[in-house]
Order: structure tokens, then sequence, then C-alpha cells
């Protein structure tokens, strides 16, 4: 990696931006606000994620070349009853302002020390069912977990209610006895914590030992369940079944340096490569929400600039120049029909398989036709460590029509920048699962919670699972690691 | 009232004005030998003790202080001008409009300031200590305001100064150029026999020693400043490359020159492939580019051997790759620079 030509390189890329944007407002008929040019952003976003950059050089690079472009707008004549000869130069926009630190930005999180906590991470799968004089439905429990933050299952619901007396039809766990082996009695409180559709963190009060083998959970004027503790969970850092671990592949994989034709190669993608890769996972979880006749705007805007983008890397070095991926990136463009992407690689003649299986999908199937069921299963796969944020996959359930992964991301969180500059650090991984029929899905950011240095995370996939597989393949990269494992899936109920 | 000054950069410069609106009336600001001068007003340093103890601060003394915080800031490269036909358009009406919208508050007043304004408030109900967390985050909150309100300040010193046009705009560039500059290669011109043999300089042992010193710290600040060094030369060089040689600005390659000598420029490819790679040392920037020496009788100046106005001897090229030629050059009264014959 090259930091120094990688921040020549986006300084030199304002001055081409400079140079050009006079003619480029004369031709746009001198708009007043013609905002800062897309590609300058995106090479700094794409510095900044694989950590050629730093952020605040880049912000700073991208607020001087926005004053610069303020400086430069011509006065705009108020029309009204002054224009004309005698019109009055009107309010100009001078944006060029460093927010910097002053807009709360956040980095990501220096790697937390590991704290002193049980880590489980049980499978559970089982359903509770309850009801009441106004409500009824089910509790969904995927998994028990308990980390320094506390213990919690991590559950799905489903309700029913009728009289809609219960503001957001919630599961009335306060009602719910909890008991473990050992004697203890629980509280349950429920925490939304982001989780999309129905999921939700049911935290237990007071925090129970680490070493308990069962708990009953009782709803009012139902039979109490039991959730088993004593099955083998898995926690990161050590290998388990069902636990990935990077550059290992399974029996009858391909080494590392030995990729199947056309698919990611494990281990040997570069970060500038991966990068790119998650790029193409967000330009794939979008081809769902639009129909395939027109190219819809968000898809050109997110495909705009990465010339820029992929130019950044190779000046970076973490980019091969002789990578096929930003041919795979064109060919992807080329079959969603978006343009003005800036690529220069001829588009390659192959993609990834991962990629096609999702295209083959939304544009060829007819995705209508089989849509996702309810059902949940449980989970427990911590995936290995990358780039020093540790993730773990504790359920999965379908509802209305989607397919969600409730997990735990824990380490190196990235954070939210909220800067007016646009530099925004994305989900840092790449998440892909393959189901028994060989068809891939792509799993996009959809809840993001941090909380006592945790985060719940939910992902969705794309497209929904429409099959109930009793193993998936789970394949997940970083920008300095590439991982394989086949995960058990435990439905608790199938759809 | 002056700011400070860098050595003999500037005497290939003519001093040169401008009016600021300060108070009620158009004041003087001039630029001359290096310095600021504030004509109207004789005593800048009591009038700055004074706006210290909450008098009026004039419009004058603020630009001063603004171009005093800026003499080595890296943004003046980024933002201001690349050559005479880079028009800003910033002026005086947009520097009080921003400043007027500013989003922070400003800076907090003077202590016996503060007490007199405490002084005018009701008294507060006393509603018991707060906890840690109100603390901590009453804390944070005054830390974004105060960063809120130095951003606002960096930027209307930034438009201030882009508002005394562009005559102040590349002497300001000139300096920060210079500021960056190593010691002893200050623009400080190369002598054709320096040019020509590539020889260093041999210094006394006990000056060595001392300028040494000095250079170690300049050359981490240089190193840590090299990218926005590079871009800042080649922005001002590539439409001067195009006018010497039609050549397109994007195929212009910069990297700096260290060390003695003027540095390199080298053409290469054809058509699409064609490249200009050109070394320069920062200090053309101010010694060359800010004096508007860049392209004087179709040859591209890298060097000035003799500084001076209107007459000054230079360093220049016919072509890429030729021997840099001496040159007599003389600057009309607009300032065009024509070699002697």
């Amino acid at each position: 990696m090259n930091r120094e030509r990688a921040e020549t390189f986006l300084r030199l890329l304002a001055e081409a931006e400079l140079r050009e944007w006079g003619p480029r407002t004369r031709a746009a008929g001198g708009l007043p606000f013609v905002t800062l040019p897309v590609a300058l952003p995106r090479a700094a976003w794409a510095l900044t994620a694989v950590g050629a950059l730093d952020l605040d050089t880049a912000e700073d690079i991208l607020a001087d070349t926005d004053l610069a472009l303020d400086a430069r707008r011509p006065p705009v004549l108020m029309e009204g009853p002054a224009s004309g000869p005698s019109a009055m130069p009107g309010p100009r926009r001078f944006a060029g302002i460093r927010f910097g630190s002053w807009s709360g930005r956040r980095r990501a999180a220096p790697a937390a020390p590991p704290q002193a906590g049980p880590d489980r991470f049980v499978p559970v799968g089982q359903m509770i069912l309850f009801h009441d004089e106004v409500i009824s439905g089910e509790l969904d429990l995927m998994s028990y977990v308990h980390t320094a933050a506390g213990a919690r299952l991590i559950a799905a619901w489903q309700t029913r209610d009728p009289l809609g007396s219960r503001p957001g039809g919630l599961p009335p766990v306060a009602d719910f006895t909890v008991t473990d082996d050992q004697g203890g009695r629980y509280e349950l409180r429920f925490a939304a914590k982001g989780r999309r559709e129905s999921a939700c963190d049911l935290a237990l009060r007071p925090e129970p030992p680490p070493d308990i083998r069962w708990l009953d959970v009782t709803a009012p004027g139902e039979q109490a369940v039991r959730v088993d503790l004593a099955r083998p969970g898995s926690g990161p850092g050590e290998a388990r079944p069902g636990e990935a671990k990077p550059g290992e592949p399974r029996p009858g994989e391909p080494r590392p340096g030995e990729p199947r034709p056309g698919e990611p190669r494990p281990g040997v993608l570069s970060a500038g490569e991966q990068l790119l890769h998650r790029i193409a996972d967000r330009l794939l979880t979008m081809v769902p929400d639009y129909p395939p006749q027109a190219v819809p705007g968000p898809l050109i805007n997110l495909a705009a600039g990465l010339g820029a983008t992929i130019a950044a890397l190779e000046a970076a070095e973490v980019l091969p120049c002789r990578s096929p991926v930003p041919g795979q990136l064109a060919a992807l463009c080329a079959s969603l029909g978006v343009g003005g992407h800036g690529i220069t690689a001829a588009p390659a003649p192959d993609l990834p398989e991962p990629w096609l299986s999702v295209l083959s999908h939304y544009r060829r199937r007819k995705p209508e036709t089989a849509p996702a069921l309810s059902g949940f299963a449980a989970l427990a796969a911590a995936l290995p460590d990358f780039d020093g944020i540790t993730v773990v996959l504790l359920g999965l359930h379908n509802a209305a029509g989607a397919t969600w992964i409730s997990a735990l991301a824990r380490g190196r969180l990235p954070r939210h920048q909220p800067g007016p500059l646009r530099v925004e650090v994305a989900f840092p991984l790449s998440i892909w699962i393959r189901d028994d029929a060989g068809r891939w899905h792509v799993a996009r950011p959809a809840g993001w919670h941090e909380d006592s240095g945790e985060a719940a995370l939910t992902l969705r996939l794309t497209p929904p699972l429409t099959r109930a597989p009793d193993v998936i393949e789970v394949q997940a990269a970083g920008l300095s690691a590439q991982a394989r494992a086949m995960v058990p899936v435990q439905w608790g109920y199938r759809p | 009232m002056t700011t400070g000054t860098n050595g003999s950069w500037f005497t290939s410069l003519p001093s040169c004005e401008t009016t600021v609106p300060c108070g009620n009336a158009p004041h003087t600001i001039r630029w001359e030998a290096g310095a600021l001068r504030l004509l109207e007003h004789p005593d800048p340093e009591g009038e700055q003790v004074l706006a210290a103890l909450g008098g009026e601060r004039a419009r004058c003394i603020e630009v001063s202080e603004a171009w005093a915080r800026h003499v080595s800031d890296l943004s003046v490269l980024a933002i201001g001008p690349r050559g005479p036909d880079d028009q800003i358009t910033v002026g005086w009406d947009d520097v009080a409009a921003a400043t007027r919208t500013g989003l922070g508050p400003r800076p907090a007043p003077a202590a016996g300031q503060a007490g007199a304004r405490a002084a005018q408030q009701p008294a507060r109900t006393q509603v018991g200590r707060p906890g840690a967390a109100l603390i901590r985050s009453s804390a944070r909150q005054r830390q974004l305001l105060e960063a809120a309100a130095a951003a606002q300040r960096r930027r209307d010193d930034l438009l201030t100064l882009l508002a005394l046009g562009y005559e102040f705009q590349v002497r300001l560039a000139a300096q920060v150029a210079v500021a960056y500059s190593a010691p002893g290669a200050e623009p400080g011109p190369p002598t054709v026999q320096e040019t020509r043999v590539q020889k260093a300089r041999t210094q006394k042992a006990d000056v060595q020693k001392a300028d040494v010193q000095k250079a170690d710290v300049q050359k981490a600040d240089v190193q840590k400043a090299e990218p926005a060094l590079v871009a800042a030369i080649a922005g001002r060089l590539a439409p001067v490359a195009e006018r010497w040689l039609g050549i397109d600005p994007d195929q212009v390659l910069v990297r700096l020159h260290h060390g003695p000598g003027w540095g390199s420029a080298e053409m290469s490819g054809r058509e699409a492939e064609r490249r200009l790679r050109v070394a320069l040392p920062v200090g053309w920037l101010a010694a060359v580019w800010a004096c508007g020496l860049t392209l004087t009788g179709r040859h591209l100046v890298v060097a000035v051997d003799q500084p001076g106005w209107p007459d000054a001897r230079v360093l220049g090229l016919r072509a890429p790759g030729a021997e840099p030629e001496l040159l007599d050059v003389h600057a009309d009264a607009d300032g065009t620079w024509n070699v002697r014959h």
C-alpha cells in the first residue's frame, strides 16, 4: 500500500476536477449549485475504506475543493423586478467549512481489548406460544447469547392482535417467567436493538451465571418450554464445527491460489479487489428493488465514479493493474444496463458465479412465483476475525417475504460518518450464503445497533431463501482475508 | 503593520494595493517587499490590544491577522488561483454574507467582558449537581461548538484572503510555498554554473551544521506535505504546459525536485500516451509562478537566476529535454514579462 501516492492521486484528481469544472458549469447553463464532482468523494471513500488515506486528510481535500469550486462560481443574478440589466447578485453558498471534528465525526472504534465474559453462543430453535386477553402469537427463540454485554435470547416473533389495543403488537415478555437449572429466576426485557422485521433481543435480568444448562421459559397460561443450553455452541477465536477459519478450505475445496473458474478466489483477492466486490454486492442487492425494464437512478448513482475509484485503488497499490475485477464490474454494470461508470477496463466475458446466480434469479426467473415463506432457524457460527471485526451469526428467519439473519459484531466496529462530504465507512464485510440448491444469496446490512462495545447486526439476504436447507455455505470476506464454512441450520419452523 | 517575510523571493514582484471596506470607509492595504502594510492604521498593535479588551476590531486588522494565520497553510494553494485566467469571484459582500450566516458562535469574550455580561443575566435556578453523563454530554457539546466556531473562522479567513484579489492571492500562495521550501533552496535561484554541472554547494562547516539542523525539521514537514505540493505545482504548471506545447493538461506529470539544480522536464510517448514529466522544486511556485514568469518568450521558465523588478534574469526551456537558457527579461507596465534581445 502506498499512502503517499494515494493522497497525491486524490489531490491531482481534485485539480483535474477543478480544471474541468468551469467548462462543465458553462455547459450546464451556469447552474448556481453545481455540487462537488462525484468521482472525487468516491475515490476518497475508497482510499479511506482500504486504509490508504486517513479520514481527516480525505475530508480536508474535499472541503478545500468544495470551497475552491464555490469561490469560482459566478454570482447569480436574481430574477424578478430587478432582473435585466439592473439585476442584483443573489446569495452565494460557501460550503467549504471543515466539519471534521465539529460534526461529531466518529471513526472506527479502536479494537477493544477482549472483555472478560462467558462468550456463549448456543443455537436454540424453539417456539413459545403465548396469548392473553388481547394478543396472541409466537416467540421464535433462535439462539442464546451470553457475553460481557449480558445474557439474552435472540428471537423473532409474530403476533395477532385483532383489537389493535397494544401499541406495536409487541409480545408480552414482561409477563413471562424464566428459571434456570440452578434455581435462578429472571425477567425478560424486550429490546429491538435496530433489528428488522419482528426480530429482537430479550435480555435476561439479573444476569445469569455463565454455566447454566437450561432455561424454562413460561408464557402466562402456557406450559414451560425448556431451552437446552448444554448443546455445543461456538465462540470467536476457536475453531469448531460450523465455524470458518480464514484461508482454510473445507475438504474438496480448492486451496488458496487455486480458484474455481469464474469465482472469487479465496485468500488471493487484494484489498482493492475486495472493496470492488463489496460495491458489486451493493449493486446486486439493489436489483430486486427496481424493475428490469428501466435503469433506476440509485443504480446509476452507485456506479458513478467507479472509474475514479478503480484508478485511486491502483494508485494506492491495493489493486493490481491486471486484476480481472474491474472488467467483471464493468460486465456487471453492462448486465444491469448501467452506464456512465467510467471504468476503462473492457467488460469481462465471465462473471463470478455468485453474481451470476443473483442476476439469474431476478432477470431470468420469475422470483415472485416462489416467495419466501415464514420460518425460523437457529444458527451459532462465529466467523473468523476480519480486519479486527468478529461477526457471529445467531439466527435466520423469513418474514414479510424476506430472509433476515440476526448477528452480533464485535471488535473494530465501523461507525457512521455523518459528515456532509459523504466519506462514509460502510459495512466493511462481504457475506454470501449458498443454499443446498447451489444458489447464492448476498447479505446486505439492514440494521446496526451499537451497545456496550457490541453491535446487534441484521443482514437481509438477496434473494430470500425459498428453501429450508439443513446446511448453508457461508462465504465471508474482509479487506485482508476471505473464508468459507459450512454452517448447520437448525430449523425451529420450516417454511 | 507588517507580517513576517521569508527573504528575497519577492524581489521580482512589484508592490500592489487594494481597498478594503473598513468601518465606514474604504481603506488601502498594500503588499510591499513581502509584507502587508495597513496604510490607514498607523498603530495596529495598539488596535489589537483594544480589540482584545472588547473594542471593535477593524476589518483591516482582521485581514492582517488572517494573512498571518495562513502563511503556511497548504489550503491556500488548494483553493487559490491557478493562474491569471482562473477567475475567483469572491468579493467583500460575499465575506460579509458568509460571516453573518455562520454556523457557530463567535469566540468566547474576554474575561472582563464575560463577567460584565454575566452580571446582567438573571440568576439561574439551582437544579442540583449534574450526573457524570450530563457533564460528559455538556463537555462534548462545548467541544463541538468550539470546533464549529474554529471551522467558521477558518472559512471566513480564507474568504477574506480571496476577497483581496488576484495580486494578493498569488503573493500569499508564494509565501506558503516558501514556507515549505528547504533551506538553501529558497527560490533562490541556482546559478547557471550549478545548473550545468549539477554540483552541490559547499558551505563552511559551522554554517552547514546550523542549516542541516533546520533542514531536518523542514524536511519532515515537506515530506508530509509533498502530495499537496505536487498537486499545487501540477495545477499551475498544467495550463502553462498546454499553452507552451499544446499538450492536454491531464498529460502533465509532476514530481518534486529536491537538491541542487532546477529539476528536469522530459517528453515521452505519442498522442494519448504522450506525457510531459516535470520535476520542479517547491520554490518554483514563489520565484516563477507567483511572479508571472512561467511562460516568457515561448520559454518555460524553470528558475530565476537574478530576481528583480522590472528586470530579471531567468532560466528558460525552449523545449522539453533542452538545456535551459539564460534569459534577460523585462516586465511591462501591465506586468507582462518579455525577453530582452
